[in-house]
């Protein structure tokens, strides 16, 4: 019994995937199918690998509103270095990951030594990546040139799973890890769960936080050569409303707001459920406008759920020291 | 005589308006438990600010194991050996408490962190200590008792050779309080050495082998605990207090009770009942974590969990404080002991801050502020309180501490109130500031209102008040009229000595 | 005991004050009003016809829309605790297609395929998207105060379950088609050249000026913004507070968006998207920090309409808009940067 509870309690996503394609199953029989599996798999990469570097950052006590805008730059890069600079397959995956690398660490950079509050900071770069993604191409998307092999990238197929699945599985296992097993990785866990306690151990606080926004940054390099392949379009005006699919992802996951608290392991089991619903809403024919109040709704519920189990919590430890008191 | 872990020499330090420590020398020797007594404003805390490389000395040296030493940082300090248990728990709360112990030094194998390993290592730390709790727990489900443990655990695991705990009793029960000795005579055992920072003086003469006492920034004793007795040790502590500038008493308090409370009853406090009548200064003394907090914000409604009273009346009609909004209707002024906290908001200038809770007397009917009569107004509080400032306009954040609480009286100076609800209302603010604010009171007093004092001041509680209550652990455990003031008898009583 | 004075060596006590560092440039309206003046000149040097009076009239016309939201926001991060609105561009979107649908009889004469059955006066119209913005307002506010919802999270929320509604309504399309006495609402000017919009504007920068800085429901809400624990001990109901500014952020977004619905002639259910950015933008740049506690109406709508002047200096230069939106993101960031700068010096 006490597995079971520890399991809601630290993967609270997991329990919702399973409600949710328990639900899934009974509304059609085509829902639990091989391929449609294969389908939530692989449409998740993107979210996945946002949500990922979300977690990190969440895990610090910051939040990161640039990652939607920060994609549409990253895939501008990969199309346009492709297309219009004819630039080889990898050297235009690999600048885009930089590129976008780059605007995490300015992130990072603006919260620590500028001493920016983090939403403030990241919508301001949330602004400056939109501006910069239309810029480049003078508010055009790159819809020709992109060679077909790169959009072959993400069609290729390992067993019944396209690559994107593959990718951002691969990618949130390796972000979990660091957590778990670097001391870098546990510093960010210390520096969201108590910053005075973290640099009293001789954790360096800024750095701490500026890997942290970096890491976000990378995985949105990645997302947008991803979505690069896929599209075989540079759009910049994609990535609307990403930040908000990664934090819904994160919160599900059972990761606090205010930090310290969850794992990217939880984190993926929160891109699963997203992922599942949005298939449901998807296969249940439902308006794309619905499944966007759903977002809302389904958010707003997530966030609030830690805060009501915190007061109940409290509230227990009260009684507690009342009984203490009274013995 | 063992020989000397530490020891300061001739440590002088100063802040504006204040010397806090004043020629101090302290030693330690290996392997004894050191007991550190002194009152409020003993300088106590500004010596463990700098032995922990918190603060930097004006004058003196430190000398670690006969080396003199400099501490920039805590860091440096924790290098050196120096590793001290805060009153407030600075563990992670999430993560386990293997991860609390090792923090910042979790056991490597092949570059990445070895969660075997450190299980093992901090299981030997809490087995040492004698403690069994699981590595594996997250810190946020133990107990407080538990989570002190952890937190010496976690002070121990690296090379130290002096641990200083500070009021390591203050949140824990009486059979916790035995399990915390029988670890610090096993930490003994190992050769490291520990102070015992305590206000409990019961303790104290449990547990140490010597104790020093300080009081007003000088070093006035250091004893063998069987070479002194409690009321020895409890008179150097008082001494002859240095400062006697209370209000003369003019008039006696009329016989109608303006507040009274039966049966106050919440998570921290248990069964408290008191009484204050209208033109009277009444005390409330405890120690440091004695309930004061709580007992305050549970008066002014600011911290009603959990809260049950059996009778609250104020002048004689029986009210509930749900929140300060009601309080202050029922005539309650709070003056805080975080000003910057609770009573002021730096970044407005002074007339913003006072006007508050009258903002209905400046305004017109329809809602605006009429300018002439707030400037009027304030100025004229700022005048009653000397309030050095140029004009009203002035940020508080500008002011010098003891004009920043003023500002805090301002604000109900202006809303005329008449219970005045005092928690160390002086504290950290310079002398002459602190003359101003015990006048100020007496004036309310003398005007018919009623203050209520709490404080862990005792020169204060002595020196303004007519009545006295002690507290102690949540609990209310004596009642003092003014004619049996007796200072040694409030301490013992407040530090849980048999009297 | 008597009141006398100790005789101690003490140092001498220090009941001082800080020498107040106020240069005229700390002052930030007055860099605002330089930097505006600054553009305008160097606008008519630059360009011809920058200064002409037609010109800065359609700009304002358009600038005012916007100032409304401008205003609303400043409430709302004076208000201060993470205080923010994200959801004003959505409700701006909903009061769009709401005062249009009460206009039915136009509606259905443009082929519309939505009607409410609804022909609504003018003043019925304001109405009603009041209230609707007002609604709106409250529940944000209710989950920021009484469920602990970090303010940008829930505004973020309520922004998506807002605008998806409006697009589920709508279907994504415009309604076209209003009646001429609404059009002639936005479309009028005043002596020919003061447009009607500013005129609505100024009325209400007048209101939100005597509200938040000359009456006590203004000192609350900066006493809020500046530390809501003394706030609340000095007997303020902070959560009313609290609430009301975001009531009022949904009041205001409303009228802007009927003044909107009048000036296009449409209504947009997209109407308003990317509203919340350039409110924040033009509040950061008028000298409002996001902390609270501090912040002025003039400075918001001067800085709004230093952005403004600075886009149309830009475009006349004709410089790329997508430069520009780099240019504000960037100046954005300089604004906040040097705030955050001078919060610390004054912490």
């Amino acid at each position: 019994m006490s597995i079971l509870k520890n399991l809601v309690k630290n993967y609270p996503g997991l329990i919702i995937l399973i409600i949710v394609m328990i639900i899934g199953t009974s509304m059609s029989p085509a829902f639990l199918t091989i391929s449609n599996i294969s389908d939530i798999l692989q449409q998740s990469c993107e979210n996945g690998l946002l949500a990922a570097g979300m977690t990190v950052v969440i895990l610090t006590g910051g939040i990161d509103l640039s990652v939607g805008s920060n994609l549409a730059l990253g895939s501008m890069v990969c199309a346009m270095t492709q297309a219009y600079a004819g630039w080889p397959l990898l050297a235009s995956i690999v600048l885009s990951i930089i590129v976008c690398g780059t605007i995490g660490f300015i992130n990072g950079l603006v919260i620590t030594k500028g001493n920016v509050q983090p939403f403030v900071a990241t919508l301001v770069t949330m602004m400056a990546a939109r501006a910069l993604g239309l810029l480049i191409n003078e508010g055009r998307p790159v819809s020709t040139g992109i060679p077909q092999t790169f959009g072959m990238i993400v069609r290729t197929r390992i067993g019944t799973l396209m690559l994107p699945a593959f990718i951002w599985l691969i990618c949130i296992i390796i972000v979990h890890f660091f957590v778990k097993r670097t001391s870098h990785g546990r510093a960010l866990m210390a520096v969201g769960g108590n910053e005075e306690a973290a640099r009293y151990t001789g954790i360096n606080v800024d750095r701490t936080r500026i890997i942290a926004y970096t890491i976000s940054g990378l995985m949105v390099g990645v997302a947008s050569a991803v979505e690069c392949s896929r599209l075989l379009i540079g759009e910049p005006r994609t990535g609307e409303g990403y930040e908000l699919l990664a934090i819904a992802a994160v919160v599900m996951g059972g990761v606090s707001m205010t930090g310290g608290k969850g794992s990217v392991l939880g984190t993926l089991f929160g891109v699963l459920a997203v992922g599942t619903i949005k298939n449901m809403l998807n296969v249940a024919n439902v308006n794309m406008h619905v499944q966007t109040v759903a977002l809302g709704v389904i958010i707003a519920i997530s966030t609030l759920i830690p805060i009501f189990t915190t007061y109940l919590s409290e509230k227990a430890l009260r009684k507690n020291s009342m009984k203490m008191l009274r013995n | 005589m063992g020989k000397c872990v530490l020891s300061v020499e001739n440590i002088t330090k100063s802040f504006p308006g204040v010397t806090a420590l004043d020629n101090v020398n302290f030693e330690l020797q290996q392997g004894e438990i050191h007991g550190l007594c002194g009152m409020n404003g003993s300088g106590k805390s500004t010596l463990l600010k700098i032995i922990t490389g918190n603060e930097k000395q004006d004058n003196g040296k430190i000398f670690v194991d006969g080396n003199e030493t400099n501490f920039h940082t805590v860091l440096d300090s924790k290098k050196a050996g120096i590793n001290m248990v805060y009153q407030e728990l600075s563990l992670v709360p999430y993560l386990s408490v293997a991860e609390n112990i090792l923090l910042g030094n979790m056991p490597k194998k092949n570059g990445f962190i070895s969660y075997k390993e450190a299980i093992k290592r901090s299981r030997e730390i809490l087995e040492r200590l004698g403690l069994h709790i699981n590595p594996t727990k997250i810190v946020e489900e133990l107990s407080v008792a538990e989570k002190q443990m952890v937190e010496i655990a976690k002070a121990l695991s690296g090379d130290t050779k002096i641990l200083l705990l500070d009021e390591p009793s203050a949140v824990l029960t009486t059979s916790e309080i035995k399990s915390l000795f029988k670890i610090i005579k096993q930490i003994k055992e190992q050769g490291v050495t520990v102070v015992y920072i305590s206000h409990r003086l019961d303790e104290v003469f449990e547990i140490c082998d010597r104790v020093t006492i300080l009081r007003d920034g000088k070093n006035v004793g250091v004893y063998n605990i069987g070479d002194i007795d409690v009321n020895e040790l409890v008179s150097l502590m008082i001494g002859r207090s240095l400062v006697d500038f209370y209000p003369e008493i003019k008039s006696y308090g009329s016989e109608n009770n303006a507040m009274e409370v039966i049966n106050l009853n919440n998570y921290r406090l248990k069964d408290i009942s008191f009484h204050v009548k209208e033109r009277e200064i009444i005390g409330i003394y405890g120690v440091v974590g004695s309930g004061q907090k709580e007992l305050t914000e549970a008066l002014f409604g600011i911290d009603t969990k959990e809260l049950k009273i059996d009778s609250y009346k104020i002048n004689g009609k029986e009210t509930c404080i749900k929140n300060p909004i009601c309080a202050i209707k029922n005539g309650l002024a709070f003056i805080p002991d975080e000003r910057k906290q609770d009573g002021i908001a730096v970044s407005l200038s002074i007339k913003h801050n006072a006007v508050l809770p009258f903002l209905r007397k400046v305004c017109n009917k329809v809602g605006f502020i009429k300018k002439q009569t707030e400037n009027e107004k304030v100025n004229d509080l700022m005048k009653k309180l000397s309030i050095k400032a140029s004009n009203s306009d002035v940020l508080v954040n500008n002011l010098s501490g003891g004009n920043q609480q003023k500002v805090v009286i301002a604000k109900w100076l202006g809303k005329n109130s008449n219970i005045f609800i005092c928690f160390e209302p002086t504290r950290g603010i310079d002398v002459d500031a602190k003359a101003q604010v015990y006048k100020v009171l007496g004036d309310l007093r003398e005007s018919g209102a009623s203050v209520i004092l709490i404080s862990s001041e005792l020169s204060e509680v002595i020196g303004m008040t007519e009545r006295l209550y002690i507290m102690r652990k949540g609990e209310f455990i004596g009642e003092l009229k003014r004619e049996e003031y007796q200072e040694e008898k409030i301490v013992s009583l407040a530090s849980g000595l048999e009297v | 005991m008597n009141l006398s004075k100790s005789v101690i060596k003490e140092p001498k006590s220090l009941s001082y004050e800080l020498p107040q560092t106020k240069s005229l440039f700390k002052n930030t309206t007055f860099t605002i009003v330089l930097a505006i003046v600054a553009t305008l000149i160097i606008g008519s040097i630059v360009v011809d016809s920058f200064v002409d009076i037609f010109n800065l009239s359609r700009l304002l016309r358009q600038a005012s829309i916007l100032g409304l939201i401008t205003i609303g926001m400043t409430f709302v991060i004076v208000g201060g605790n993470g205080g923010i609105d994200l959801s004003v561009g959505a409700i701006f979107g909903l009061c769009c297609v709401i005062s249009i649908s009460l206009q039915s009889e136009t509606l259905k004469n443009t082929g519309s395929q939505k009607f409410t059955g609804i022909e609504a006066p003018i003043w019925a119209i304001f109405l009603t998207c009041i209230l609707a913005g007002a609604l709106i307002g409250l529940l944000n506010g209710i989950a920021c105060t009484y469920l602990k919802l970090p303010p940008f999270i829930a505004t973020l929320c309520m922004m998506n379950i807002v605008r998806g509604a409006v697009m589920v309504y709508t279907n994504g399309f415009q309604f076209i088609g209003v009646r001429p006495d609404f059009a002639a609402i936005s479309n009028g000017f005043l002596f020919d050249i003061i447009p009607n919009t500013l005129i609505v504007l100024l009325i209400a920068a007048v209101i939100a000026y005597f509200a938040l800085h000359k009456s006590s429901y203004g000192r609350k809400v900066f006493a809020v913004g500046a530390n809501l624990r003394a706030a609340a001990i000095a007997g303020i109901n902070t959560k009313r507070v609290q609430i009301s500014t975001y009531v009022i952020s949904g009041v205001l977004a409303a009228i802007a968006a009927v003044l909107y619905t009048s000036f296009s002639m449409s209504g947009d259910p997209k109407a308003g998207s990317g509203y919340e950015m350039d409110a924040i933008t033009a509040v950061l740049v008028g000298g409002t920090p996001m902390i609270g506690g501090k912040g002025t109406v003039a400075g918001s709508l001067l800085g709004l309409l230093f952005i403004y002047l600075l886009k149309n200096l830009l475009t006349h230069l004709d410089i790329n808009s997508y430069i520009q939106q780099l240019l504000t993101a960037l100046l954005m960031l300089a604004v906040v940067l040097v705030q955050s700068k001078s919060n610390r010096k004054e912490a």
